[in-house]
């Protein structure tokens, strides 16, 4: 019943509103008149009799408060109230409205967009079913500081001891030549386990998944397509399944047609996927990964625990191979965001310090109105108005401000999130999952109502100090010069000033970084050269090398090719990092700590061809075959690395790579080629004969792939016809795997780089804007509030300099005192983004120093208007106003 | 006349349910009752009045409908509720208490400590 009585009174306070009203205005009067009546009674008179009664009543209105303050309902009330009058401010005030609700908008439409980005690649759940319990199990070793991949026969080891799993799979990524309508094409997908499927619980829809028995060769050749493979290739008929498919010209049947949502997260663009033989693989050849599906209720410590104690087991059971060898398990998702996570981080913390100097300003905004709208709160504190009542009216506004700025912000989000995804350069996973969706939404009206009270608590705390009695002495149209006031907006802008300068600093650090990548020397000449790979499907080591005989031959005779070389890995980012080399000779240098090095299979014209220089002993010859001496060509950072005081011409090194593993001897050193993908792109690099490796691996390798790189007379891409069709005429089932210009190449490396740097610097603009806009706005009142004073200087005979002076010698102030602020923050800040930098320090003195000129010049240019008008100030006029 | 009171906090909305309780009566009307009943010792200031009213109306403790004053005019009437009923005797009888227990206290001999 008191519920109902409650909410009976809320309704009617509500619902009634007018109504109510008017019956407490008559329910008072009717007292006081009650009142005077007894009084004259008394024998007052009328008059008297009705200044006394409402005199010991008190403030009818503060009653009146009071009763709307008992209902409960007031502040229900007070809202609707308060926000009809927002609205009403807002609308008077167009400008004002305009400038805040855009610069809110930018802040929470960039937070937006970065925050659906992070929740897309960061925090949304896979999608697979349970997807908590998906983990990722990799290998780990004293030498790297992240996981890597793990061997045939361990994972085998793992997948029969592990039981905390429910199953654990292990996967190569691949890519596959697929005839299609007698076409070779290239397509990547993978060898898996075959419960692979079972550990991501998804079942295909037509067909079945791979069988136990068909991970061994004999039973191999299946096949498993997605969805979109099976709907482009294969005409999106049910009965592809039980068809046959020519992979690497090899007759595969197909078993299974994946769902139409389906995706591997960890390799989002496999298409096709085939069981993966172990049987043949050694226990020292890393090369595969391996996820698996923890049984419910097993936690990731447990997990932890049981591969651990398998891994001490494995190392004792096979030291020559899992010495120091270790076992990690992460979730999925983790494992999913790991390249990536720095880099969004990164770039949210920039977007919240762009919404933080929106916030800013538009506090700064609504204080200067404050200031405009003194006198109208005066007279409203005069008439009964609490401090409590009028400090909400404040933060009623700006939660409207907030609440347009968030709309317009979210839309602002969504298109940003579109253009985002449009320009992003492909190394993002789960990029077509991001959505703005519940919980992004969630976010963004959180932030816009969390930054409408930060913006409107300064100007509401402004009110509840205010003293009634100055305030309305010091008259009601011109804004007072209060040093409090002044205070709070000169630290609004120092705020902002610092916080700008910080993204500056980022954003010139991430310039800086880009324009050293792009104008270092790869250390090749990468004009006017074509690469592509070839795949041949070959068992003998023998075929392999006449085929590449052929293909280095032939497409050497195309008219315009200058030379054709071939290469296991191309730079700027390939590689085939292994290790450790040891050295003969050398008692210095312990095997375990030597170190890693690339090798590279390369063909006789590879220097020629990249136009590398050779700085000491020999090139390799066409006497360099199978049979003849072992010999290497080391680069400069391997011969400085392995033989700091001694001619490396003469030496032995020896692989630690099983196959490899005899003695090479160096007759040569040339120069060093970049390879950007790596911690150091000097990278110490042993070039191998191609057909001394071949001949050292035998017969029954995993692959023969190889690189080909063709030096032409002109635009590389033009050639490519032509080395198709004498690719034909080798082999007619042989696709060019991925055919790029070097150039092409050298760009996809630096793509992620332009655009992390491209979205820091956006956002590093949008910052100094808005700091701009801020600090003009500040010292365009300050200007205004001092026109008398300068009027009055002017006519006591000051210089136009003299008056510009003033202005920019506050905004000088205020921009040093913010710049040293922020120069020391961003010290502290910058070494966050250390990993997005290349070739430049976090402390670089330039990027800071770049950053803080463009600083001054933009807000000098800001504060040079308000002074120009400051000076142009007649003072006839202004004295005359006065 | 001996000064006046002031009321102890907490105390008018008990006045207010004692006042309604001998009978419907208007704001103004609840004063002078108030007024009378304590022999005008207490002091009352007439615009805190309402505010309790709404309070204990919203409390559900009171209710109120218009009715005719006694000179024909419009006015607004509470009356005791059944809930206001059964608050206004627990409310008593703990200020009953309390009024003894304090009086003890004072009254109390130092010999008695």
């Amino acid at each position: 019943m008191r519920v109902w009585s409650r909410f009976r009174s809320w309704f009617r306070a509500i619902v009634l509103r007018s109504r109510i009203e008017s019956e407490m205005d008559e329910e008072l009067r009717f007292h006081v008149q009650a009142f005077a009546e007894e009084l004259m009674r008394t024998g007052m008179s009328r008059q008297e009799a009705r200044r006394r009664a409402q005199l010991e009543f008190g403030g009818i209105e503060l009653a009146k408060e009071g009763c709307r303050d008992a209902r409960g309902v007031n502040h229900i009330e007070a809202l609707i109230q308060d926000l009809r009058y927002g609205a009403r401010m807002l609308r008077k005030n167009p400008g004002f409205t305009a400038v805040a609700v855009l610069t809110l908008a930018l802040g929470i439409g960039t937070n937006t967009a970065i925050f659906s980005i992070v929740d897309g690649v960061l925090l949304q759940p896979l999608p697979y079913p349970h997807s908590d319990q998906l983990v990722a199990v990799a290998r780990t070793e004293p030498r790297f500081d992240h996981p890597v991949p793990v061997s045939g026969p361990n994972f085998l080891e793992w997948r029969v001891r592990a039981k905390e799993f429910q199953s654990l799979a292990g996967f190569d990524g691949r890519g596959f030549t697929v005839m299609a309508r007698n076409e070779p094409e290239h397509v990547l997908g993978a060898a898996v386990s075959y419960n692979f499927l079972q550990v991501l619980q998804v079942a295909p829809v037509f067909g079945r998944a791979f069988l136990e028995p068909e991970e061994h060769a004999g039973n191999d050749h299946v096949a498993l397509v997605t969805n979109g493979f099976w709907k482009q290739r294969l005409g999106g008929s049910p009965d592809a399944v039980g068809r046959t498919l020519i992979i690497n010209g090899q007759s595969f049947t197909i078993v299974g047609v994946l769902p139409a949502d389906f995706r591997y997260v960890l390799m989002q663009r496999a298409q096709i996927f085939i069981p993966l033989d172990l049987d043949k693989t050694a226990r020292g050849e890393n090369f595969m990964s391996v996820i698996g599906r923890l049984k419910p209720g097993v936690s990731l410590r447990q997990a932890q625990g049981e591969m651990d104690s398998i891994a001490r087991a494995l190392e004792r059971e096979y030291p020559a191979d899992n010495a120091e060898q270790g076992a990690v398990v992460i979730p999925m998702l983790t494992r999913v965001g790991s390249s990536t996570r720095e880099v969004l981080l990164i770039m949210l913390a920039a977007v919240g310090l762009v919404l933080l100097i929106a916030c800013a300003n538009i506090g700064n905004l609504t204080l200067g109105q404050a200031a405009r709208r003194q006198g109208e709160i005066s007279v409203r504190r005069a008439l009964g108005a609490g401090t409590g009542r009028l400090a909400r009216q404040c933060l009623t506004e700006s939660v409207l401000l907030g609440l347009l700025g968030g709309g317009l912000g979210i839309a602002l989000g969504v298109w940003g999130v579109q253009a985002f995804r449009a320009l992003s350069p492909g190394d993002i996973p789960r990029l077509e999952e991001i959505q703005i969706n519940v919980r992004v939404l969630l976010f963004a009206s959180c932030i816009s109502i969390g930054a409408s009270i930060l913006f409107g608590l300064a100007p509401a705390f402004r009110i509840s100090r205010m003293s009634l009695a100055d305030a309305l002495k010091e008259g009601s149209t011109r804004a007072t010069s209060g040093a409090e006031r002044g205070l709070a907006r000169q630290a609004l802008v120092v705020a902002e000033i610092a916080l700008s300068l910080v993204l500056l600093t980022g954003a010139g650090l991430a310039v800086r970084s880009f324009m050293k990548l792009i104008s270092t020397d790869p250390g090749y000449d990468a004009h006017n050269l074509l690469t592509f790979y070839l795949s041949p499907q070959v068992r003998k080591a023998a075929q392999a090398g006449e085929f590449y005989r052929q293909v280095t031959e032939r497409m050497g005779a195309i008219p315009g090719v200058l030379s054709v070389a071939m290469s296991r890995s191309v730079p700027p980012s390939g590689g085939e990092v292994d290790g450790p080399i040891v050295t003969s000779e050398h008692p210095d240098i312990d095997p375990n700590r030597a170190p890693d090095i690339i090798f590279n299979p390369i063909s006789s014209g590879y220097f020629h061809t990249m136009r590398l220089r050779l700085t000491a002993g020999r090139d390799f010859s066409s006497a360099d075959v199978p049979g003849a001496p072992l010999v290497a060509v080391l680069n400069e950072a391997a011969a400085h690395a392995f033989f700091p005081r001694e001619n490396a011409v003469g030496q032995r090194v020896k692989l630690g790579v099983d196959s490899l593993a005899s003695w090479w001897t160096v007759i040569g050193v040339v120069t060093d080629e970049r390879y950007f993908g790596w911690d150091s792109d000097r990278t110490p690099t042993a070039y191998l004969p191609f057909l001394q490796v071949l001949q050292s691996l035998g017969d029954g390798a995993p692959d023969y792939d190889s690189a080909v790189i063709i030096r032409t007379a002109g635009e590389p891409l033009s050639f490519l016809p032509a080395v198709r069709s004498v690719m034909v005429s080798i082999d007619n089932q042989m696709a060019l795997l991925g055919p790029q210009s070097m150039e092409q190449r050298l760009s996809g490396t630096f793509a992620p780089h332009r655009f992390n740097m491209t979205l820091l610097a956006a956002f590093a603009g949008l910052a100094l804007l808005l700091a701009a806009v801020g600090i003009y706005a500040v010292m365009a009142q300050f200007a205004a509030q001092r026109t008398r004073e300068i009027g009055i200087r002017v006519a006591l005979g000051a210089q136009r300099m003299d008056v510009v002076r003033i202005v920019l010698h506050q905004g000088m102030r205020l921009t040093l005192l913010g710049s040293g602020i922020g120069i020391a923050v961003a010290a502290a800040a910058t070494r966050l983004i250390r990993s997005l930098l290349y070739g430049v320090s976090s402390a670089d003195p330039l990027a800071f120093a770049s950053g803080a000129s463009l600083l001054f010049g933009v807000i000098l240019l800001a504060c040079y208007i308000p002074a120009r008008r400051a000076m142009r100030v007649d003072p006839m006029v202004t004295l005359r106003h006065e | 006349m001996n000064k006046q009171l002031a009321l102890l906090q907490g105390t008018l909305d008990m006045l207010i349910l004692k006042a309604v309780s001998l009978g419907p009566l208007h704001g103004y009307g609840i004063l002078l009752r108030i007024q009378q009943i304590s022999k005008d010792r207490l002091e009352i200031q007439q615009g805190s009045l309402y505010p309790a009213l709404y309070r204990l109306e919203h409390q559900g403790w009171i209710t109120s409908e218009w009715g005719e004053s006694e000179n024909n005019r419009k006015a607004k009437y509470y009356r005791l509720t059944a809930a206001g009923k059964r608050r206004l005797r627990r409310e008593a009888e703990k200020w009953n208490r309390m009024a003894d227990v304090i009086a003890g206290i004072l009254r109390t001999a130092p010999e008695e400590v």
